[in-house]
């Protein structure tokens, strides 16, 4: 389907799994993360940005992602709402021999420390870890100065050894 | 354990989470609805007249200023009865949504009299409309712009098979109209 300039098939396929995991990261429930996920595109759908690259779609949707992500994150009912398994859906990774799933026990540290972060640590991290994005276009995303970006990094770095010290060998 | 682990760690424990075929067709349903609803059901004529003169309407053969028109030679069958004045404004997409109107706007269905009237009415589908009031919500009204659902929701979509899908505090939730 094409309007305009917005080819949203073309979106999705490139984009889904980015924004769905982004949205996942945030709310740790995938049928919630689904719903952000279509309601990211059809807003872009409605709104008909002009994005002139890839680099600008990538950071709309990511911008539209986790603002829509903390809309939800506020809303009464998702307070009010807690999923009876949380986690339930999230894979985890195979169980091998002992080294192994010591190394696997220390990713998971790392990971869910990185996802309890506070949203304005977590924002960054996400985009600079995981979305290799540069700070200046991570400024640009999140609509704050380079430099905020470039402290709360290194905050988020201070938290995150604080949080794994001693509980992993090398800390992040 | 480095940071700079972390992409492959989540990608890992996310291996299994990504954007499905049935996705994809949830997505692209979603949009063609849009598609639909956007499409201008004014007449042409009008449409042409209100882009063309902006503001200022010509309505047989006398100037009216902020699009005032009477909706008799517009849309409204209703208008076509009972000679309504109302005022409308067009919209990006062509279509027109009417602002004020000479009936009362403040009439539930039941006969009793609310506190907010009608600011803004979307497009009717199935006999009813979704519309703004002035208290800043959504609610739906009847073509005789009477409400039929009182005005309680952030958002509100068209009514299809009798029911419309509404937002409130970032809840979505489907109810039956009326």
């Amino acid at each position: 389907m094409q309007e305009n300039n917005i080819d949203i098939d073309r979106l999705v396929r490139q984009y889904g799994t980015m924004v769905l995991r982004q949205a996942y990261f945030y709310l740790k429930d995938r049928q919630k993360a689904e719903d952000v996920c279509q309601e990211v595109f059809l807003r872009m759908y409605k709104k008909q940005p002009q994005l002139p690259d890839e680099q600008s779609e990538k950071a709309y949707l990511l911008r539209v992602t986790i603002n829509l992500c903390k809309d939800v994150l506020k809303s009464a009912w998702h307070r009010r709402v807690t999923p009876m398994m949380e986690g339930y859906d999230a894979p985890h990774p195979q169980n091998g021999p002992e080294a192994e799933a010591v190394a696997n026990e220390e990713k998971q540290l790392l990971y869910d420390a990185v996802l309890a972060l506070p949203a304005i640590y977590k924002d960054v991290v996400l985009l600079f870890y995981y979305h290799d994005m540069p700070t200046g276009e991570i400024a640009k995303v999140l609509k704050i100065p380079e430099v905020t970006v470039r402290t709360r990094l290194m905050r988020a770095r201070t938290r995150l050894g604080a949080a794994l010290k001693g509980r992993v060998k090398d800390e992040a | 354990m480095k940071l700079e682990q972390f992409k492959e760690i989540a990608d890992d424990q996310l291996r299994d989470l990504t954007v499905d075929e049935r996705m994809v067709k949830r997505i692209h349903q979603g949009a063609c609805s849009i598609h639909v609803r956007h499409k201008p059901r004014v007449p042409r004529a009008a449409a042409w007249c209100a882009a063309a003169c902006a503001a200022v309407m010509v309505i047989s053969g006398s100037i009216l200023l902020q699009s005032q028109m009477r909706t008799g030679n517009i849309a409204s069958p209703r208008a076509q009865k009972d000679q309504v004045t109302a005022t409308y404004a067009l919209q990006d997409s062509g279509s027109m949504s009417m602002l004020s109107s000479s009936v009362a706007t403040s009439q539930y269905v039941d006969g009793t009299t609310l506190s907010y009237g009608i600011e803004r009415i979307g497009e009717f589908s199935e006999g009813y409309a979704p519309a703004l009031a002035t208290n800043g919500l959504y609610g739906y009204v009847n073509e005789d712009r009477v409400w039929v659902v009182r005005a309680m929701y952030d958002e509100a979509d068209e009514v299809v098979d009798g029911k419309a899908v509404v937002k409130t505090q970032g809840t979505t939730s489907i109810i039956d109209v009326p």
